[in-house]
C-alpha cells in the first residue's frame, strides 16, 4: 500500500500538467464522442486523472478511496451502457449518420462494429465547437475568479469540469447520457470541495451520492 | 435518542419489506404500519422523559452523537419528523390498491429513513449530502424517462450551493468584517433551494416529472422529499438568521413566489394531462409557500407550517385519485373510477385554493395577509388560482367520453379515494382540527 502510495504522489507531483492534457482527452471522449464503449473509457480516464490531481490537496488514502469510488461507478456505467446497447439492438446509434440500407447484404460482425464504432454522430461538430466553448470557459473564469484553497490548475480543472459537465446534461437526449454529465460536474466539484472539506465522511459521501446516481440513471436508461 | 430508534427502524424494515415484495399488500402494509407508529409516537410521546439504557440515563429527545456528528431533535425537527411519518403511512396504505411496484414498500421506506436522517443530523451539510442520496434513491420510483432525469438534474445542481455556502460561514467566523462572504453564502444557498423547489426558472422539472411518472411515485417526491426541503429551509432560516434579514429577501422572495404561482396558473390552462395538472398546481402552491416565507414575521411562518400540510392532503388526494383512474400508466383508455376522479378533482380544487377544500384555509390566510399591502398582487394571485382549474374543465369533454359506468359495488379503493375526497372538504369547513390546535 504504502508504495503504491508513494507512487501516485510522485505522479501526481510530475504529472500535473500532463494530467490536464489527460482530462481534455477524456472529457471529449465523453463529450463528442456519444458511444457507451467510449464515454465509459474516458469516465475511467477521467476519474483517474482527477484522482491524480487531488493528491496535490488530499491526503493519498482518501484519493484512492476515491478512485474506488470511481472504479465501482465506471463497471456500473459500464453494465449499464451495455445492456443499453443490447436492449437496442446490437448498438446504442445516439443520432450517427449514416446507416446501413434494410435490403444491403450484412457484413461480417466484427466489421460492422468497427464501421460503428468509427461512424461519427451527426452533431460531432456541434460537441466539439462546446467543448473549446467550455475550454475558453474554464481558461478565462480560473484567471478572472480563480479558486480559494486550491492550485491554478486544479483550479481551471475544477471549472473545465464543472461547466463538461453541464454541457453534456444539457444536450444529453438519453438518461444515461444526463448521469455522465451530472457525474462529470459532481467530479469537478469535488474536486474543489475536497480542498475545502477534506473530511473522510465527506467524501464517502460524496461517492455515495455518485454511487446511486450512477444506479438511479442506470434504472432510467433501463426503465 | 427517538430519532435515531425511528430512522434505524426504517432502515431495517426495508429489509422484510423487500423480502415481502412479491406479497406487496403485507409488505405495504407493514411499512404503513411502522411509518405510523413512528409519527404518532413523534407526535405523543413527550421529548423530556427520560429512560436508563445500560446503566445510562437517556432523554428520549435528547441529542446523540454518531461517528462525531450530532442528531439533534428540536421542535421544528419534531413537527416535521411527525410530518414526514405520517405521510408515509399515508402513501403506502393509499399504495396498496393503487401502486403495482413491487418495490414500492422497500425503496419508499428507504427514502423515508434518509429524509428523517437529514432533517436531524447537524451540521446542515451532511443534511444536503443525506438528502441527496434520498432523492437518488427516490428516482428508482420511477417508470424511467425524462421527467426522473430533469428531477435529478435539478436536485445534483443544488448540491454545490449549501456545501460552498457552509465553508463560507466557517470563513466568515474567523473574518467578520469581510460581509461579501455572508452575500454570496445567502446567494449560493437561495440558488439551491430554488432549484430543489423548482420555482421559476427552475421549475421544468416538476411538470415533466408529474406528467410521465407513476402519481403515488410523484406524490412522495411533492410531499416527502419536497416537505423535507421546506423544512430544511426553515432550519437554515433559524441557524442563520441574517439569511432572513437581508434587505433583498423579502423582495426576491416576492418575486419569485409570484413568478412561480403564475406561471404555474398561466401553463396550468393548457391540456396536457391529469398528471402535467397536478405539476403545474404544485407550482401555484409552491409560489403560495414562497410567499407566505417571504412575509418573514411569526405569522407567515406559522401560515406557512399550514399551507404544507394543506398541500400535502390536496396532493396525496390528487395522486391516489389519478392513479385510480390510471393515469401515468400508458393505459390506451382510461379505467373508469368515479371515485378516482372524484378524488383527482377534490386534489386539484385543494390545490388550487378553492373553497370549501383544504386548501382554501390557508390560502385565505395568506391572501388576508398580502391583501392590506399589496391588493393587485392578491388579484393576480386569484387569477392564477383559476389556471389549473380552467385546464381541468378543458380535459372534462374528452375524460367524458369514456362514457358513464355500470354500477358496481364499493371497493377497498373507493374507500380510500372517498375518505381522501371527504377529509379533503372536511378539513375545508372545519379547519380548526388541522391548524389552530
Amino acid at each position: 500500500m504504502g508504495t503504491f502510495l508513494e507512487w501516485v504522489e510522485r505522479i501526481s507531483a510530475l504529472a500535473a500538467p500532463l494530467a490536464m492534457g489527460g482530462l481534455i482527452a477524456a472529457l471529449a471522449l465523453v463529450l463528442v464522442a456519444r458511444r457507451w464503449l467510449f464515454q465509459v473509457v474516458g469516465m475511467a480516464v477521467m476519474y483517474f486523472v482527477v484522482g491524480v490531481l487531488h493528491t496535490q490537496i488530499i491526503r493519498p488514502e482518501v484519493v484512492l478511496v476515491k478512485l474506488l469510488i470511481g472504479a465501482v461507478v465506471c463497471l456500473a456505467l459500464g453494465a449499464a451502457g451495455w445492456t443499453t446497447a443490447g436492449a437496442d439492438g446490437g448498438g446504442r446509434d445516439n443520432g450517427a449518420g449514416g446507416g446501413d440500407s434494410e435490403g444491403a447484404a450484412t457484413p461480417p460482425r466484427w466489421r460492422n462494429l468497427f464501421r460503428r464504432l468509427l461512424r461519427w454522430s451527426d452533431d460531432a461538430p456541434l460537441r466539439a465547437l462546446a467543448l473549446g466553448a467550455a475550454l475558453l470557459a474554464a481558461y478565462a473564469g480560473s484567471l478572472r475568479f480563480p479558486l480559494p484553497q486550491v492550485p491554478a490548475l486544479v483550479g481551471l480543472a475544477c471549472y473545465l469540469l464543472g461547466l463538461v459537465g453541464l454541457f453534456l446534461a444539457g444536450m444529453a437526449e438519453e438518461p444515461l447520457e444526463v448521469g455522465l454529465g451530472l457525474l462529470v460536474f459532481l467530479n469537478g466539484f469535488d474536486l474543489f470541495f475536497g480542498a475545502l472539506e477534506p473530511s473522510l465522511v465527506v467524501a464517502g459521501l460524496v461517492g455515495l451520492v455518485q454511487f446511486l446516481m450512477t444506479l438511479a440513471v442506470a434504472y432510467l436508461a433501463l426503465a | 435518542m427517538l430519532s435515531l430508534i425511528g430512522i434505524g427502524l426504517l432502515l431495517l424494515t426495508v429489509i422484510p419489506t423487500y423480502i415481502l415484495r412479491r406479497r406487496r399488500g403485507v409488505a405495504l402494509l407493514l411499512a404503513a404500519l411502522v411509518s405510523a407508529a413512528l409519527g404518532f409516537g413523534m407526535a405523543l410521546i413527550p421529548m423530556d422523559r427520560t429512560f436508563v439504557l445500560w446503566g445510562r440515563e437517556l432523554a428520549i429527545g435528547g441529542g446523540v452523537t454518531v461517528f462525531g456528528r450530532s442528531i439533534l431533535v428540536g421542535s421544528l425537527a419534531q413537527t416535521a419528523l411527525t410530518f414526514l411519518f405520517l405521510i408515509g403511512a399515508a402513501l403506502f396504505l393509499l399504495a396498496w390498491p393503487l401502486e403495482s411496484g413491487e418495490l414500492y414498500a422497500p425503496i419508499g421506506l428507504g427514502v423515508l429513513g434518509l429524509l428523517a436522517a437529514a432533517l436531524v443530523v447537524r451540521p446542515l451539510v451532511y443534511a444536503m449530502l443525506i438528502l441527496e442520496l434520498a432523492v437518488a434513491l427516490s428516482v428508482l420510483l420511477l417508470h424511467g424517462g425524462v421527467g426522473g432525469a430533469r428531477y435529478l438534474t435539478f436536485c445534483v445542481l443544488a448540491l454545490p450551493g449549501p456545501l460552498v455556502a457552509h465553508w463560507l460561514l466557517d470563513m466568515y467566523a474567523l473574518t467578520p468584517d469581510q460581509t461579501g462572504l455572508l452575500s454570496t453564502a445567502s446567494l449560493l444557498i437561495g440558488l439551491s433551494f430554488a432549484l430543489m423547489l423548482g420555482l421559476v426558472p427552475f421549475h421544468p422539472w416538476v411538470p415533466a416529472l408529474a406528467r410521465r411518472e407513476s402519481p403515488l411515485a410523484v406524490a412522495l417526491i411533492f410531499s416527502a422529499v419536497s416537505g423535507t426541503v421546506w423544512f430544511l429551509l426553515l432550519d437554515y432560516l433559524r441557524t442563520y438568521p441574517w439569511l432572513g434579514q437581508s434587505p433583498y429577501w423579502s423582495s426576491t422572495l416576492t418575486v419569485l413566489g409570484i413568478g412561480t404561482a403564475v406561471i404555474g396558473g398561466l401553463l396550468g390552462t393548457t391540456r396536457r394531462g391529469w398528471g402535467a395538472l397536478l405539476g403545474y398546481a404544485v407550482m401555484l402552491d409552491t409560489g403560495m409557500l414562497v410567499l407566505a416565507l417571504g412575509r418573514g414575521e411569526a405569522l407567515g411562518l406559522e401560515l406557512e407550517r399550514a399551507m404544507m400540510l394543506t398541500r400535502t392532503w390536496g396532493v396525496l388526494t390528487m395522486a391516489a385519485g389519478l392513479a385510480a383512474i390510471g393515469a401515468g400508466q400508458k393505459l390506451a383508455e382510461p379505467e373508469v373510477s368515479p371515485w378516482g376522479a372524484v378524488a383527482a378533482v377534490a386534489g386539484l380544487l385543494s390545490l388550487a385554493g378553492f373553497p370549501p377544500t383544504v386548501g382554501f384555509v390557508s390560502r385565505w390566510g395568506l391572501y388576508r395577509l398580502l391583501f392590506q399591502e399589496q391588493p393587485l398582487m392578491v388579484a393576480a394571485l386569484l387569477l392564477a388560482s383559476v389556471g389549473p382549474v380552467v385546464g381541468f374543465l378543458r380535459m372534462l369533454p374528452v375524460s367524458l367520453k369514456s362514457g358513464i359506468p355500470a354500477r358496481r359495488a364499493m371497493t377497498l379503493t373507493d374507500l380510500w379515494l372517498a375518505l381522501a375526497s371527504f377529509g379533503a372538504v372536511t378539513l375545508g369547513l372545519f379547519p380548526q382540527f388541522l391548524i389552530y390546535r
